[in-house]
């Protein structure tokens, strides 16, 4: 993803991928964390086991996480842990939230702080 | 998550990432293994103070803060795998694993290129460990750790400059050091019980 060329929307740069609000919240909490296990993830962000597993295959798919999965004893354990390309497009989201933030200020029409 | 409005989701991923930091104890762990060193060392300087010339209390004192420093650090990094083995949140970007590697090459440059630092852990005790937890702060990018690590600078660095200054003090000054220490130790070892209660509400 590149930068807002002149004059655009920056909401033009939004990658649906990860703008997805749960997607969103997935990639942050495996940023801070590097990696996490699927409870850890379900528990943080309160997601049932389908829902989390749907769009933890939609960002694997992109390349932006890699999920191992694997047994600790007999335990089987499931482990999701951000791609670099995962960490690029995160800040690249961030910074495109910045910049709608800060056109919906200077425009007015933030909230009154 | 509440929404996709910018001036919503912003400070909620801000809370999300606060949330996987307090189930990293990133503040409370660090905290809490240094102010378990100060108190150590307190403890150490207290046994020797009047006891061994201040040659022998210096070359332990010299030795001291190097490897209580390195202990520490594989100390957080052991607890932080052990966490990351019960509770399924990993270690960050920034892993102790990195960081006691660091220290590790900048201690052997130290002692190969300027050997003086090392008696920082002598005649200002409390600025190496100060340093250490300002320098896993600025890592982690962690500012209350960074404050914590300041007061602590602070006051062991004004204690240091005090008895520099005075160098007519009496023997008590000497005995009352450990208790200096052992004061400012503790103080971190019960700053890091509280945030680590908070840590846990939150995670």
């Amino acid at each position: 993803m590149t930068g807002p060329e002149p004059g655009t929307h920056p909401a033009l740069d939004l990658d649906d991928a990860v703008h997805q609000k749960t997607r969103l919240a997935l990639l942050t909490v495996l940023d801070e964390a590097g990696r996490a296990d699927f409870p850890y993830l379900k528990r943080t962000l309160a997601l049932t086991d389908g829902n989390l597993g749907r769009h933890l295959d939609v960002l694997a798919q992109q390349g932006l996480v890699h999920i191992t999965k694997g047994y600790e004893g007999r335990r089987p354990r499931t482990w999701a842990a951000i791609t670099p390309q995962g960490r690029q497009a995160l800040a690249a989201e961030m910074s495109v939230l910045a910049a709608l933030l800060s056109r919906f200020r200077d425009n007015g029409s933030g909230p009154a702080t | 998550m509440t929404g996709t409005d910018p001036n919503q989701l912003l400070p909620d991923l801000d809370r999300l990432r606060a949330r996987v930091r307090a189930g990293q104890r990133a503040t409370s762990a660090p905290m809490l293994a240094f102010g378990a060193l100060i108190v150590g060392y307190a403890a150490i300087g207290g046994l020797y103070a009047g006891q061994l010339h201040a040659g022998g209390r210096h070359l332990t004192l010299l030795l001291y803060w190097p490897l209580a420093t390195a202990v520490g650090l594989v100390a957080l990094w052991r607890s932080a795998r052990r966490r990351a083995g019960q509770d399924g949140v990993g270690e960050g970007r920034r892993t102790y694993r990195s960081a006691t590697r660091a220290y590790l090459v900048a201690l052997v440059l130290i002692v190969v290129l300027f050997i003086p630092v090392l008696f920082i852990g002598v005649f200002t005790p409390m600025i190496w460990p100060a340093a250490v937890l300002a320098a896993v702060a600025c890592w982690q990018r962690n500012r209350l750790l960074g404050t914590w690590a300041a007061a602590i600078g602070v006051a062991g660095g004004a204690e240091s400059v005090y008895v520099i200054a005075n160098q007519g003090l009496g023997p008590a000054w000497w005995l009352l050091q450990p208790v200096v220490y052992t004061a400012l130790g503790l103080a971190l070892v019960a700053g890091g019980l509280v945030i680590g209660r908070r840590e846990r509400a939150t995670a």
